[in-house]
Parts: C-alpha cells; sequence; structure tokens
C-alpha cells in the first residue's frame, strides 16, 4: 500500500513490485494499492492469508524500523482509509460481519517513514534500506 | 479565552484540525478549520510531458482518481486541441457516473448515514459502518458493497485499473467497449437503479419521518446564504462531465453562466495566513472576508450546489426525488448544509439512470473512440463535476507539449470557506458556557463532513495518533482537559 508520488510513502509499494519483478515467491499473488477502507476489503476477498506491507509514520522508531502488527492491533486508522471511506480495519470487521470471505491471517509490515507530505517520487535513503530486510520478514513468514 | 481543538478530524484522512476560541464566558468567540495538503504538486509536474498528467493527477487523491483523470483528460485535449469522438465522450461519461455511484456510495452509507442512523450523540465507537449494518440489517450491508462493486468493476472495465484509470488520452479513450462488456455493465446498473431506490427511501424513513432529523437538517446551525456553482447540461439540468458552468445568487437567482475555458473571469483564490488551503471567491462579487450572503464572493460547491444552480434533473426518478426536496425544503435555493446528504442520494439515482441510458445508446460500443491530435500544443482548461464539487484543471506548455504551468482548483477548496463558517456557526449555536460533549463535537464535525472534503489525499501512512484529540486551553495557553476519540 503506498502512494507512488508521496515520498517515502511509496515504499510498500516499491517492495511490492521488487517482489512480482523478480519472481521472488511462488504461489502468492501480490497486489497494489494507492487507496484504503472498502477497497482493500474488495481486494482480499478470496484469499486466505495476506501479507500488507506499508509505510507508518509515529516518529517513535528510526526511519526505515520495521514494525509487525496485526489488525487487532489497531482499533483504528485514519489515513489507511480513503478520505471520505471507512478504515482499513473497520473495512475488515465489516467484511466479517457480512459474512465475506477474507483471510483469516493477516499480517502487517509498516516502515517507519519520515516525509509523506511532499510530493515527490525520491525515498529517504534510510527508509529505501528497508526493502532487503523485509523481503527477507517475508521470507521466514511463508 | 479557552481553546478547544479537535485533532485530527474522525474519518477524515489526514491532520485536518478545528480550533474553537472560547471567551471568558465559555462561549465560542471564533472557530478556524485547517487542514494539509501535499506540498509541491506543481513543480513535480512542470518539466513533464502533458500527456502524463491524467495518470499522475490520480495519485493526488485515493478517493476521486476519476475525477483527476478525467478533468485532466479534457485539459489534455484542449492543450492538444483533439476534440474526442461521440463515442469516446459517452464512454468517459459512462465510467464517470460509475465512479459518482462508488463515491456517493461510499460517502452516505460509510460517513453521512452513521450520524442520522445511528445518531449524532451516539457512542462515537458505534457511530460508523458496523453501528448502521446493525440498525438497518446485514442484508443491506452486502447490498452497499455489492453495489459499490459493480461500480467498481464497471470503471475497472472501461478505465483498465480500477482505482487509478489509465484511459482517457488526449482525443479519446484508449480501448473500445465490446457487446459483451456491455451486456454485463447493463444488469449491473439496472440493479443500481434498484439500490439507490432502496437508498432514496431508508433516507426517507429513516431521516424525513423522524421531525427530529427534520429539524437538525432545517435548523439555524447549518445554514448558510451562499452562491452556488456547478456544471449544467443545455437545459439547466446537472451534468458531471460535460455542459457550462452556472453560478446562481443566494436567492437562486443565475448569476453567471460561462464554458470553461472563461473559468477566471469569474473565480479567484484568496490567501489567508493560517491555513495552507486557499479561498475561492467570485470575481465579480470580491473577498470580503469569511462571512456569507449575497455581498460576499463565497462560493459553495458539491450535490447541493449542483441541484441548487439546476432547473431538474436530466433523469426521470432522480428528477422526482429533486422535486420532492425542493418542496420538503421549502423552496429554491436550499441553504441548509446538511440537505447535501439527501441532494448526494439523489445524484446517486441520477448517476444510475444516466449509466443506463449510456449503455443502451448503440454508440457506446463504437469503435471510433480517438481523435488524434494534430495540432501544436500550448494551453487548456478541463471542469468537471467531482463527486465533492466543481474540479478545475488548467496547463500550459511549451511547442512540445512539456508543462510549463499548472493550476488546480480541487472541489473541496471551493467549499474551504463555506466548511470554515459553518464550523463556526454549529460551534457558536452548539457550544454554550463552556460546555462541550462528544454529542456536541460530532455535531460540530457534522457541519464540514456534510461537504464529503477531501484533503491531503492518498497518503495511506498507517496511524501514529489516534483518531481524534480534543484539548481544551485556558486563556494563557494552559492544558485545562482532553479527550481523546479512540
Amino acid at each position: 500500500m503506498g502512494n507512488a508520488i508521496a515520498s517515502d510513502d511509496a515504499i510498500g509499494l516499491i517492495i511490492a513490485e521488487r517482489i512480482k519483478q523478480d519472481q521472488i515467491f511462488t504461489g502468492v499473488d501480490v497486489e497494489t494499492i494507492e487507496s484504503g477502507g472498502l477497497a482493500i476489503l474488495e481486494m482480499l476477498q478470496g484469499y486466505q492469508s495476506a501479507i500488507i506491507i506499508d509505510s507508518i509514520k509515529t516518529g517513535l522508531h528510526q526511519p526505515g524500523e520495521i514494525i509487525r502488527f496485526r489488525p487487532e492491533d489497531f482499533d483504528c486508522t485514519q489515513r489507511s482509509a480513503g478520505v471520505h471511506d471507512v478504515g482499513f480495519f473497520t473495512s475488515l470487521k465489516l467484511g466479517r460481519k457480512l459474512n465475506m470471505k477474507i483471510p483469516e491471517r493477516i499480517e502487517i509490515i509498516a516502515v517507519e517513514i519520515l516525509e509523506n507530505r511532499r510530493v515527490s517520487e525520491d525515498i529517504t535513503p534510510e527508509v529505501r534500506a528497508a526493502i532487503d530486510p523485509v523481503i527477507k520478514m517475508i521470507k521466514g513468514m511463508l | 479565552m479557552k481553546r478547544i481543538t479537535i485533532d485530527p478530524i474522525t474519518r477524515l484522512e489526514g491532520h485536518g484540525k478545528i480550533d474553537i476560541f472560547l471567551d471568558d464566558q465559555g462561549n465560542v468567540e471564533n472557530a478556524y478549520f485547517q487542514i494539509p495538503e501535499l506540498r509541491g504538486f506543481e513543480q513535480f509536474c512542470i518539466g513533464r510531458p502533458v500527456e502524463e498528467m491524467p495518470r499522475i493527477t490520480t495519485r493526488l487523491c485515493g478517493v476521486c482518481p476519476g475525477a483527476h483523470h478525467m478533468a485532466s483528460a479534457k485539459a489534455v485535449d484542449n492543450v492538444y486541441k483533439a476534440d474526442p469522438t461521440p463515442a469516446a465522450k459517452k464512454l468517459r461519461e459512462l465510467f464517470y457516473n460509475a465512479h459518482f455511484v462508488h463515491s456517493h456510495i461510499a460517502h452516505f452509507y460509510a460517513l453521512g448515514a452513521p450520524d442520522f442512523i445511528v445518531g449524532p450523540e451516539a457512542d462515537p465507537a458505534k457511530r460508523n459502518i458496523l453501528g448502521v449494518i446493525e440498525k438497518v440489517g446485514l442484508e443491506a450491508g452486502t447490498e452497499v458493497i455489492k453495489h459499490r462493486a459493480y461500480a467498481q468493476k464497471i470503471q475497472e472495465i472501461l478505465g483498465g485499473k480500477a482505482t487509478h484509470p489509465v484511459c482517457a488520452l488526449p482525443g479519446g479513450m484508449s480501448k473500445a467497449l465490446k457487446k459483451e462488456e456491455r451486456d454485463e455493465m447493463e444488469k449491473w446498473i439496472i440493479s443500481t437503479i434498484e439500490f439507490a431506490k432502496f437508498t432514496l427511501k431508508a433516507f426517507e424513513d429513516i431521516v424525513l419521518k423522524n421531525q427530529e432529523y427534520v429539524d437538525l437538517i432545517l435548523s439555524d446551525v447549518y445554514k448558510l446564504k451562499t452562491y452556488y456553482i456547478g456544471m449544467v447540461d443545455e437545459n439547466n439540468r446537472p451534468n458531471f462531465y460535460h455542459g457550462q458552468i452556472r453560478i446562481v445568487d443566494p436567492d437562486g437567482k443565475e448569476f453567471a453562466k460561462f464554458d470553461q475555458q472563461d473559468y477566471l473571469d469569474h473565480v479567484r483564490e484568496h490567501v489567508e495566513s493560517w491555513t495552507y488551503l486557499k479561498f475561492p471567491f467570485l470575481k465579480k462579487v470580491g473577498w470580503k472576508g469569511l462571512v456569507d450572503g449575497k455581498e460576499s464572493g463565497v462560493v459553495r460547491a458539491a450535490p447541493l450546489a449542483r441541484l441548487n444552480v439546476s432547473e431538474g434533473m436530466a433523469t426521470p426518478l432522480a428528477d422526482a426525488e429533486y422535486k420532492k426536496m425542493f418542496q420538503t425544503l421549502g423552496g429554491k435555493p436550499v441553504h441548509h448544509t446538511l440537505a447535501m446528504h439527501w441532494a448526494r442520494i439523489i445524484e446517486l439515482m441520477y448517476s444510475a439512470e444516466r449509466q443506463l441510458e449510456l449503455i443502451r445508446d448503440p454508440e457506446i460500443t463504437s469503435p471510433d473512440i480517438r481523435t488524434i491530435p494534430t495540432e501544436t500544443p500550448s494551453e487548456g482548461v478541463g471542469i468537471l463535476e467531482a463527486p465533492r464539487g466543481t474540479l478545475i484543471h488548467h496547463y500550459k506548455t511549451d511547442s512540445n507539449g512539456i508543462l510549463t504551468d499548472v493550476n488546480l482548483i480541487v472541489a473541496t477548496v471551493f467549499n474551504n470557506a463555506a466548511m470554515c463558517l459553518d464550523i463556526k456557526s454549529a460551534a457558536q449555536k452548539l457550544i454554550k458556557d463552556g460546555h462541550v460533549t462528544q454529542g456536541i463535537l460530532n455535531k460540530v464535525e457534522m457541519a464540514f463532513r456534510a461537504y464529503d472534503p477531501c484533503f491531503a489525499c492518498s497518503t495511506n501512512t498507517l496511524p501514529g495518533e489516534m483518531p481524534l484529540i480534543v484539548k481544551l486551553h485556558n486563556a494563557d495557553g494552559s492544558l485545562a482537559n482532553e479527550w481523546r476519540r479512540d
């Protein structure tokens, strides 16, 4: 997940594209998405498990630090919602409530970022350095 | 003086913030609405080939990429002076009305409806789409998801990609519609018309038959007398993709009607030091500050504005509902901000009906979808109606089509002044003697939520803070109290 032109916010998309291009994993589908909320719910439908790679900006970690979450770690989110959409985690609850076929297991890998409000395709070097470690982490999860 | 801060606003992406300043008696002296913006977009674009713009601008917003794609495409058509073929225009309009359906369903059920169906003062933890589903039933929830998905599929087939379309090229479209795709879409659209009927019926049963809610809509808390702007067809009925721009005054009389390339004769932007967002205003009236009324150039866009500038809807079911709305709310123009929710679902019906007209047009499967540009590129304007209001793209290029200037006035910006005014009005009328509850704060938020604002779009970064923080400051700046809404 991410925005291709919002500086470090693109990190999730860049990692996904690397995984796709290098055909690193077999038996998995790799998709990118630049919106949130209900759109992610629609994308996840039909899968047994999912790993979501996204940026996070807490100010509590060093740029490029990788943090793992599960959906239950979040009560809500503002920004992984499309603006006028529901939050990602609310939409997951909605999907389960409506008995939609969504993954039982969802893991979130977040990379701490520095900049996401400037329009740019440039990524902070420390954030870019997280690409290989994230891929290695995913290898250990599959 | 005390200061209440609502930051960031729930159900709104980014770090929107409301500052409410209380006087010594605990009543509201002033209120400010501040929002962030992605910085540097214009610089990012300059020096790039103009034909890249319909794909770049979709990245500005994860919610309304379809609107940016189409406004940008119209501007690029004009840069190249390449008028799209009739079939291409119809395909674009079909795509675009699917985009409206997708957007309006999300806003109504996920953001607007919780305030009415669950209740404006309900527990914030329940005042969301899950609470709505609890009230209206799981079956209705499934229908919401299903019809949003239909609209998404139509956009995907026509647009190449569901979220960030790539279909519009200078002078037309990249791909014709196949007959089998047309047949499939027709079924989805027919179903969507039924869903729009269900939505309007639910609004009538839950909102209009509840006098408390009708009183809320008609109250002075959410009322501004402003000018309105929207795009209309040759019969002054709303069209979201093409037509002329019409402005009416606070009495509902036509103030201006113009073609898109003439927008600078009518619209200018004011800058305030306390916010990144500009304030568009009517040039011939002038900027008189954050005030409403006929002497103020403040102008509103979005669904209610589109209906206020129009003389009916171009499709039968939407037109019947249009008449009912104005009869119920006391005639045209309606100045009550919360009526925006009703106007939005009338537009949902219009978009569904308009799609059916277009999909049944024999020309919709024509292979003649492109006018090849032959002119030297120079300058072009593209205006259309985004779900949340009038959207303007204006580009200038050198003779090689390389961008030298970019100006965007996005739909939410048109409503910036009105949202500030509505928030101040709601805060002043609802907060008395320093008494603030979660319900009151939500009612303040309702003032801008009706506009379906869209700021700093498409940054998907996970949250580092709570969705809502309310801070109460004493006159000396010290913190008197703090509320957090999870």
